[in-house]
């Protein structure tokens, strides 16, 4: 018999997600990588020490609210979740462009999921590249 | 310390807070902890009881948070210490935060050092010119220089960028093309248009 109650979505693990984000936003052409950043170092080793307490108390079956990884920070509230998210970018890729199109593969990710989008917040922290030598170029001389 | 839990049936809304036999509730004995007991206190049991456990709980618990600020299986390891110290170092460098877009998903914005940075690139990439320092200003209301702890403000970035040139680069045509290159890469990048750009030639370097 099949109930016609809808069933209430429920994050199964969100450590899942931010890792299967982590590996979607690596691959992304132009992004070098997801920066640490103060907030989301203490607030992984915040997490790691209150993980071994919620393990023991935590009731069964209760979501995890924040998840971090370098560079990444998702906070779920109900099936709603918020994204931060500090990059490195590659010179050759415009970052503002690049940045807007992590924005949208990271809903996509979360949509994937069954969970709803929030706010995504991209901070570039670095442009990196080498100057590429020009040989059409020469110094302007006197 | 006797407790009385029957007080909870007249008042739904405050079941779960513990009242002693008296009547007290439990909460008001540990307000006033620190001071004398009162009359009352003086004279009843059960909050001379209950004051003495108390006593007794705070000092167990100064006891052991003092234990827990000295006991090395607590402290952060190196190795901990020092990541964090690391990045701790590099945000501060990052600087202030420049907004440069709001889409439908959320902002994006950018850190005053990576815009310094792409400046300087951005620069080097003119043969022969050698980007040194870069600094960004921003006015604030009525041309007021805006807080240092204040965002950017994308519509009126304001460089001053030092550069070392070969002596043997004419310098106006050079600055022209550099103001060029400097402003094409950072609109593409970041889509912010500069105010103004100045260059400073601080050196002339021999080839």
């Amino acid at each position: 018999m099949i109930s016609d109650q809808p069933l209430r979505a429920r994050v199964v693990d969100l450590d899942l997600v931010v890792e299967q984000l982590r590996a979607v936003l690596l691959a992304e052409p132009g992004l070098v990588r997801l920066e640490p950043t103060v907030r989301s170092t203490v607030q992984r080793l915040k997490l790691m020490s209150v993980a071994v307490f919620q393990q023991t108390f935590r009731p069964a079956g209760e979501d995890p609210t924040v998840s971090v990884t370098d560079g990444l920070t998702l906070s779920l509230t109900g099936t709603t979740v918020n994204v931060h998210i500090d990059i490195a970018t590659d010179i050759a890729h415009p970052a503002l462009v690049l940045s807007e199109r992590l924005q949208a593969i990271t809903a996509e990710t979360i949509q994937r999921n069954g969970l709803t989008t929030g706010m995504i917040d991209v901070t570039i922290l670095a442009i990196e590249g080498t100057p590429r030598s020009r040989p059409a170029e020469t110094p302007i001389e006197g | 310390m006797a407790m009385n839990d029957s007080w909870a049936q007249d008042d739904p809304t405050q079941h779960e807070r513990p009242r002693l036999g008296c009547g007290r509730d439990l909460d008001e004995v540990w307000a006033s902890i620190d001071e004398p007991p009162s009359a009352h206190e003086q004279h009843c049991e059960d909050c001379r009881s209950a004051r003495a456990s108390l006593h007794h709980l705070a000092s167990v618990t100064d006891s052991m948070r003092e234990k827990d600020r000295t006991d090395p299986e607590l402290q952060p390891g190196t190795r901990v210490r020092e990541a964090i110290m690391m990045v701790a170092r590099a945000e501060v460098r990052r600087g202030r935060r420049a907004p440069l877009a709001r889409t439908g998903f959320g902002a994006v914005d950018i850190s005053e050092q990576a815009l310094t940075a792409l400046i300087r690139f951005a620069a080097s990439t003119l043969p022969g010119v050698r980007a040194r320092r870069c600094s960004i200003s921003t006015t604030g209301p009525g041309g007021t220089r805006a807080p240092s702890g204040d965002p950017v403000d994308v519509t009126d970035v304001r460089i001053t960028l030092r550069v070392a040139l070969p002596s043997t680069m004419r310098i106006p045509p050079a600055m022209v093309s550099l103001r060029e290159r400097v402003g094409a890469i950072v609109q593409s990048q970041t889509s912010i248009t500069m105010k103004q750009i100045d260059i400073v030639v601080e050196d002339l370097y021999d080839l």
